[in-house]
């Protein structure tokens, strides 16, 4: 097959599957049929499926897991094994998705899985079952746990050549209900439906006796048969109509072995019910080892058990709410959180709080308070070791909370003045600044180029006296503190030198129009080309002034307007107008 | 950062609630590794306010915990650890008063105060020094300068020195030597730019001529620095100093260099008694203007001999190798015997009684071998080895690096240094102090 047939298959299976918003027999025998035409894509429709067993509204999830199931019963494997991989996940996940009534069809339709197949294997992978399985117990879907581990004992029992079911006994239990619809028709002469159904079991009958079946077929019509019965029964205490045709619906597809697990076998659930509720000399309960009454018991009794050591083991692990008085209305507090919680204010923490009332208590107090005015702060004995100096109260809050604004990273507190906000604005800044770089000096650690962070020299006593700490602390970054090293070359003039520095910092982000992202300075024609530097996060030209519509290097223009300025005459530069005040602010 | 504690053995957290004015103190043993986080409330070290929800990782170190209002901490540490809490609140008081003097005092001058801190060993002088810094920065864009004159102690460097640094921004809390100096990449907290210059022996007595020396050149940087930067100059100066008794106190002669070199115009003195005050305003009363007592602390941690070494190796391990927030790259290059000069001070216990016909501040030349300096931190000066050693007497230390190998017979050497680059061709001085990593 062709990848365009292939994908062409895919899209109308796709669609098809779409148009799945309702419980519809002929897009699933449909979609069945792509399954079984298209072996080759089965792990694409598995996909299709699965994705939208995970993807559509919650009611629909059930019609989809139904062609799941009829492609796993009739195309078989490859698809249960697929399906089998995610199955127990997708099961859970819909099972708590959907509303009870759903959930009771999803059971039914995993009782049909845990039906052996004519090999005797499961049709899925056990580990998957198994775990639907305990997910379904965990679900408290208490009466289905209880009852499905007799069906599967029946079915294991009953597994081939099983001797409980022969042509015998499904001859005899075809009569019986043929006898039931026959007494009703009696009542209903008028009900053509009632007619067709005698005449069905009629032929099945011929079927049976006519040709030697194998042993599954056997089986297989014991199951229906079962399943009619116990419709039928219902229909016989409740007469409703509208049941009984969807009974003959399936017993018309009673030879097939495409079984729509969807309503026949929810009503087979409720006639199991029904069943044991009515009398025990029920017409089916001979044959079959199920034994309604008995297992109704067991079911009771399990419950209970179970309740109460639910019960216990919540009390045992402070879950449990019992109230005091066993009053409605306690109880129903307790269970809606919602009307609860509307009722009440939520306080804002402690520390919150606190802040609050602190800031303002350090405003009102340090209001009018002037340290240069307060005479009484003397560097003397008597005030400083007196403990009980009200004014030091006050200006303690100086310190502290009439600057409200701490800094999340140091702890470093701010004022409200607009000086202070841009204080702290430029001191978040620098964090965020020293943070990326430090990330970087991180990340490039992992990596194979290592960046090494070491101490620097300390500068000698000439430099550290001319050193000013706002280089460190400077806001902007152009600053070269970290690039100020002391040299090992003592030849050149110590102020010459921090100047030249200063002039190769001078840079300028490169322009958008420099394609080429070079400059030429006219001066020395050299080209510069750009690099990127990481702390502005911009490509810049390193040792460069713009001056006019010109670029130059800055330690270029500098000796050149220097010379300028000295000889003005002989200047080879004269056209360039160079004018060293632009350095002013270095130079001082 | 939750990362990184992923790693670690998940040990319960601990909360301590501390109620205001409270004390909470711990020694952290060396090796052992306390990790702390404010979860409410205002807390400080020494003077500095912690972040909140910010955990701070101490290591070899005593850790006080002050709390300005009530507040929650919660702590962790692998060891077991007996924190003591306490209550001090005079003391504290004392301190806010002092501080708020000499913020006084630098509103009325363009020059701060110059401070000097007095006392006996484990009476709180260097804690007074840390608190007044980050005080003056909280009110203010101070930059107080900081001397450091106890040569056994590392400030911004290494035990052996005796270094001024302005303090210009926080104080880092978790190091063990106040912070870092300038690194070559980005340190969390700004970096400080130490003055550094080396006595290089532990003990004072041991040569007081090159202390009286090596004072005179850490005051003459200072004085120089203070002249050229009008901030510094109005934020005043604030000197920590050794135990009282390594100085001598009949002739006063130390106390009477630093006071005449710095032109000192206050002093606090670390006491129970009045008794040191008195003395110290009976000879100095007319160059210093203000005397202060502060009783000491009673939270204070007693340091011995032991605990000093082992905060030495910390703070020499910090000095190379940086803390877990900042790691630092040592380099450790090798060299022949011949191309490094190493001098060494000299030494009064090694010359009996006949002190007085040497002279103490000149510099021996030390033989390179493996006994005279395995294992040892030498200082790097800025003087070139071929310059005369009258120079050493000058010299600015540009750093330290410890000599990590010896090889006699191939007469080679290896040496840590915190910068990575050649072995500078500077004349080194020797030191006292030995790591062995």
């Amino acid at each position: 097959m062709s990848s365009e047939d292939g994908s062409d298959v895919l899209e109308e299976f796709k669609t098809t599957l779409d148009g799945l918003t309702f419980n519809s027999r002929p897009i699933i025998t449909s979609l069945t049929q792509f399954a079984e035409e298209h072996m080759s894509l089965a792990q694409e429709f598995v996909e299709l499926i699965e994705s939208r067993l995970e993807k559509c509204v919650p009611s629909q999830k059930l019609f989809t897991f139904y062609v799941m199931d009829s492609i796993c019963k009739n195309a078989g494997s490859p698809y249960t094994i697929y399906f089998s991989k995610n199955l127990h996940k997708l099961f859970r996940k819909a099972y708590l998705l959907v509303d009870n009534q759903t959930r009771t069809k999803m059971i039914s339709m995993f009782k049909t899985w845990i039906v052996p197949l004519p090999t005797g294997d499961l049709m899925f992978d056990h580990s998957s079952l198994n775990s639907i399985e305990s997910f379904l117990i965990k679900a408290s879907a208490l009466h289905q746990k209880s009852a499905t581990p007799p069906v599967m004992q029946q079915n294991l029992s009953n597994g081939m050549g099983s001797p409980n079911i022969t042509v015998k006994s499904l001859l005899s239990d075809i009569d019986r209900l043929a006898l039931i619809t026959q007494s009703k028709l009696v009542s209903t002469p008028a009900d053509t439906k009632l007619q067709a159904k005698v005449a069905i079991l009629k032929q099945l009958r011929q079927e049976l006796q006519k040709e030697r079946l194998a042993p599954e077929f056997l089986l297989q019509v014991h199951q229906q048969l079962k399943q009619i019965f116990a419709q039928e029964n219902q229909q016989h205490q409740q007469q409703e109509q509208q049941q009984q045709q969807q009974m003959q619906q399936m017993q018309m597809q009673g030879n097939s072995q495409f079984l729509p697990p969807s309503k026949g076998f929810a009503q087979n659930d409720n006639g199991q019910d029904q069943q044991s509720n009515g009398s025990s000399g029920s017409i089916f309960g001979g044959s079959l080892q199920f034994n309604a009454p008995f297992l109704k018991q067991l079911t009771t009794s399990n419950r209970l058990n179970k309740l109460s050591s639910l019960v216990g083991k919540l009390r045992e692990k402070e879950l449990l709410h019992e109230p005091k008085e066993a009053s409605i209305v306690a109880v129903a507090a307790k269970l809606e959180p919602e009307f609860d919680s509307s009722n009440t204010v939520q306080l804002p923490s402690y520390s919150l709080l606190r802040d609050i009332l602190g800031d303002l208590e350090a405003q009102n107090q340090t209001q009018n308070l002037d340290i240069f005015n307060a005479s009484v702060l003397q560097l003397s004995q008597q005030f400083v070791l007196n403990d009980q100096h009200p004014i030091t109260d006050k200006l303690v809050h100086f310190l502290y909370r009439t600057k409200p604004n701490k800094c999340s990273i140091c702890g470093k507190r701010f004022g409200n003045t607009a000086e202070e906000k841009e204080l702290e604005v430029q001191h978040l800044d620098w964090h965020f600044r020293i943070n990326v770089k430090i990330k970087g000096i991180q990340s490039n650690t992992t990596a194979s180029t290592k960046v090494i962070q070491s101490r620097n020299w300390y500068l000698d006593e000439t430099q550290w006296a001319d050193f000013k700490d706002e280089e460190i602390i400077a806001t902007d970054i152009d600053s070269g503190a970290a690039e100020q090293q002391p040299t090992f070359d003592n030849s050149k003039d110590d102020s010459n030198e921090a100047l030249y520095t200063k002039l190769k910092n001078k840079h300028i982000v490169v322009p958008d129009y420099a394609t080429d992202m070079k400059f030429q300075c006219p001066i020395c024609t050299e080209s510069t080309y750009g690099k990127y530097d990481d702390e502005l996060g911009e490509w810049i030209w390193s040792n460069c002034v713009h001056v006019g519509d010109k670029f130059f290097h800055a330690t270029c223009y500098y000796e050149a307007a220097k010379s300028q300025q000295a000889n003005s005459t002989s200047s080879s530069f004269q056209h360039l107008q160079l004018d060293l005040g632009i350095f002013d602010e270095l130079l001082q | 950062m939750d990362i990184v504690e992923f790693n670690e053995t998940p040990e319960a957290a601990q909360s301590s609630a501390l109620l205001q004015g409270q004390e909470w103190n711990v020694h952290v043993p060396s090796g052992a590794k306390l990790t702390v986080t404010v979860k409410y409330g205002i807390v400080e070290i020494l003077g500095t306010e912690l972040a909140n929800d910010i955990p701070y990782t101490f290591q070899g170190i005593s850790v006080n915990i002050y709390a300005i209002e009530r507040s929650l901490i919660e702590w962790k540490c692998l060891e077991e650890l007996e924190p003591v809490l306490s209550e001090n609140k005079s003391y504290h008081t004392y301190v806010y008063n002092l501080s708020f003097a000499l913020e006084r005092l630098k509103l009325l001058s363009f020059n701060g105060p110059r401070l000097l801190i007095l006392g006996q060993r484990s009476t709180g002088k260097s804690s007074l020094a840390h608190i007044l810094c980050s005080y003056a920065l909280k009110i203010k864009q101070y930059q107080p300068l900081l001397v450091n004159l106890n040569p056994q102690e590392g400030v911004f460097s290494l035990p052996g020195s005796i270094t001024a640094t302005p303090i210009s921004e926080i104080l880092d809390v978790e190091s063990s030597i106040w912070g870092q100096s300038i690194t070559t990449g980005a340190t969390k907290l700004h970096d400080k730019q130490p003055l550094v210059k080396n006595f290089g022996l532990e003990n004072i007595e041991d040569n007081r001529p090159l202390y009286l020396s090596t004072i005179s050149q850490l005051a003459s940087g200072v004085q120089q620095r203070l002249k050229n930067d009008p901030v510094v100059r109005r934020s005043g100066l604030i000197i920590d100093t050794p135990d009282i008794s390594r100085f001598d106190t009949d002739t006063w002669s130390e106390v009477r260099h630093i006071i005449e070199q710095f032109e000192i115009n206050a002093i606090v003195v670390c006491a129970d008694t009045d008794e040191l005050a008195i003395k110290l305003s009976e000879n100095f009363k007319t160059k210093v203007g203000h005397f202060v007592r502060i009783p000491p602390p009673g939270s204070i941690t007693k340091i011995d001999g032991i605990m000093r070494r082992a905060l030495q190796r910390i703070q020499i391990r910090e000095y190379f190798y940086g803390t877990t927030e900042t790691v630092l790259s040592p380099y450790t290059m090798g060299a022949g015997f011949e191309e490094i000069t190493i001098f060494k001070p000299r030494n009064l216990s090694e010359y009996g009684g006949t002190q007085q016909e040497i002279d103490l501040t000149v510099f021996d030349k030390v033989e390179v071998n493996a006994s005279n300096l395995q294992h040892s931190i030498v200082a790097i000066t800025n003087i070139s080895r071929k310059d005369t050693q009258d120079k050493l007497n000058t010299a600015s230390i540009i750093g330290y690096g410890l000599i990590t190998e010896v090889n006699d017979s191939k007469r080679k050497l290896r040496v840590l240094l915190p910068v990575p680059s050649r072995i500078p061709d500077r004349a080194m001085i020797l030191t006292e102090y030995r790591y062995l990593e």
